[in-house]
């Protein structure tokens, strides 16, 4: 997870076993230090609860939330569901979320991997169209939302279109940073041996851009979720999105917390992912970065 | 998050100087001019052609500025604004002075970057929407949108600043360590100074995230009636859509304005900066 554990191994030794072994390793690790911060978060919840004084009826402690979704039986007196019955639903609406954050996801970064190569490759198309990319990006996408519901309808393509504007602007900043650091010398290289501009492109600007894109792939992970959410409470009426905020006025607060919990941990469990494989594969790409971070 | 480990997060004023470096042909705000009108273009035609029916909730782009002229000479957005940003400003100061006691925590003491790290992590994937409605009841008054502004924040400037006080230079450190400096003596003397460059571009981005942050806490949950986003979501529901476009487009001018604030004051504040984004 931090500089100490991307160690040189990964630099000394380049074979592909190893270095799936040495991601693998960092997970394993990584997995070790969030039971760790998982009790710290448990602890802060429940002092959140006690120290704001949480009324009993909207605030779930952590008990409560294993509660709902491990132990509860159903009740049809206070037409409260069982814990299998909890979890079908639960399960069911993070299944969508996940499908519409994946969707957010590769769109943004499509588009954003798409727009940064144009840029870099025509000065002209950068400099008219970045203000206009900055801009965008402080409007309050809640005030576009009708706007695109308009015109993408309210289902997987409007769910793509939010979701890809927020995963967009962050992946492009970084991506266009990236494929700018490039180094001279290389460069110069392809340009003495005539190399076209697509060449340049394929054979240096994108492999000295992979640290960049791996900031933007792990930025994505919680702006993905986000983009979800917002979609599906605002355009498509599905998934936790939705849910969480038909359930507040149902006060089924159990429901609520749970969802949260679950969202929560699927975005940090991705983020661990994407962060170790950034940890196997970037040695191979910037062995300088990883010195340098030592 | 390799958070400490460099990831290159870099701020629009980085980009910008990038582009000064190897700027060729027209002066960047040409471009940016050319843009603008271009935008301005395409929503105009687009609002007379596809969208042109009342109601479409597309609307002229003559008919917002004269509603947004109508609005401010009654006095309609002051309020609102001030609401606003004072929720803003408090979340987002919050949230740097947590985030600025967090990092040197994780620079100097390494053990409480790995048990706290996931959290700052947490903070940022905790979906805002369930968690909105949450904190109007738990919290008094105007504090559950301040601390919606803090929480989108909290986690861009945490990286920032580690990334800033990782990126101090090898051999001023090592100067330090032969003189018998410690890590603190490491930090006062070099961290500091070096992570404030990577701080304002985290900042430049933050503060704008700030404000939409406290718009979005407005959305879900404001009874008190003052605020940008209660405002929008007012005139949304009357079906005044020019009046919408123009909240979004004061929103927006916000957010630019906060963008370029935090990233003049970067400037100024670390001059020696400039240079060192053009790499060789």
């Amino acid at each position: 997870m931090t500089a100490t554990t991307s160690t040189p191994t990964g630099i000394t030794v380049s074979g592909r076993s190893t270095m799936v072994s040495s991601a693998l390793l960092r997970l394993a690790r990584n997995l070790a230090w969030l039971v760790v911060s998982l009790v710290v978060t448990i602890a802060l919840w429940e002092a959140f609860l006690h120290v704001y004084k949480v009324p009993k009826i909207i605030g779930r402690s952590p008990l409560d939330v294993y509660h709902y979704m491990f132990t509860a039986k159903a009740s049809t007196v206070h037409r409260l569901r069982s814990a299998a019955g909890n979890r079908t639903v639960l399960f069911h609406n993070l299944k969508t979320t996940l499908r519409d954050s994946a969707i957010g996801y590769v769109a943004g970064l499509a588009g954003a991997m798409a727009v940064a190569c144009a840029f870099v490759m025509w000065r002209p198309v950068q400099q008219t169209f970045m203000p206009i990319a900055l801009v965008l990006r402080s409007v309050p996408l809640f005030a576009m939302i009708p706007l695109i519901t308009l015109v993408f309808g309210r289902d997987i393509l409007a769910v793509a279109v939010i979701g890809g504007i927020v995963c967009f602007f962050p992946s492009l900043v970084n991506i266009i940073f990236g494929l700018q650091s490039a180094s001279k010398s290389s460069l110069d290289l392809m340009a003495v041996y005539g190399a076209s501009k697509f060449k340049t492109l394929r054979k240096v600007l994108v492999p000295s851009a992979v640290p960049s894109i791996f900031a933007a792939l792990k930025i994505n992970v919680p702006a993905s979720v986000i983009g979800a959410l917002l979609a599906e409470w605002l355009a498509t009426g599905k998934g936790s999105g939705d849910e969480m905020l038909t359930v507040i006025n149902t006060f089924d607060y159990g429901e609520l917390w749970s969802a949260v919990v679950l969202v929560t941990l699927v975005s940090i469990i991705a983020y661990s992912i994407v962060s170790a494989i950034e940890g196997g594969v970037l040695p191979r790409f910037a062995p300088d970065t990883i010195r340098r971070r030592t | 998050m390799d958070a400490g480990a460099g990831s290159p997060v870099v701020s629009a004023a980085e980009l910008a100087a990038l582009e000064r470096a190897e700027g060729d042909g027209m002066p960047s705000w040409m471009g940016g001019l050319i843009g603008t009108i271009l935008l301005i273009a395409v929503w105009w035609i687009l609002a007379l052609t596809v969208f042109h029916k009342v109601g479409s909730g597309v609307p002229r782009p003559n008919d917002v500025v004269t509603t947004l002229w109508h609005d401010f000479g009654h006095g309609l957005y002051w309020k609102n604004i001030r609401q606003t940003m004072k929720e803003a400003a408090t979340g987002f100061t919050g949230a740097v002075v947590l985030a600025a006691v967090l990092a040197i925590a994780f620079v100097q003491v390494p053990i409480v970057e790995k048990a706290l790290l996931r959290l700052a992590i947490a903070s940022y994937c905790l979906p805002i929407i369930a968690i909105g409605p949450i904190l109007v009841f738990a919290l008094p008054g105007d504090r559950p949108k301040s601390v919606l502004a803090g929480l989108l924040a909290f986690f861009p400037t945490l990286v920032g600043m580690i990334l800033g006080l990782r990126s101090a230079d090898t051999n001023s450190l090592d100067l330090i360590r032969a003189a018998g400096g410690g890590a603190w003596a490491q930090l006062v003397k070099v961290r500091l100074r070096a992570a404030l460059p990577s701080t304002f571009a985290a900042l430049q981005n933050a503060a704008p995230a700030a404000i939409l942050g406290a718009i979005i806490g407005d959305l879900l949950g404001g009874q008190q009636g003052v605020g940008l986003g209660i405002f929008m979501v007012d005139s949304e529901q009357a079906l005044d859509i020019a009046r919408t476009w123009g909240i979004a487009l004061v929103c927006t001018a916000l957010a630019g304005i906060a963008f370029a604030v935090v990233g003049t004051l970067g400037r100024l504040a670390t001059p020696w900066a400039q240079r060192q984004t053009v790499r060789t």
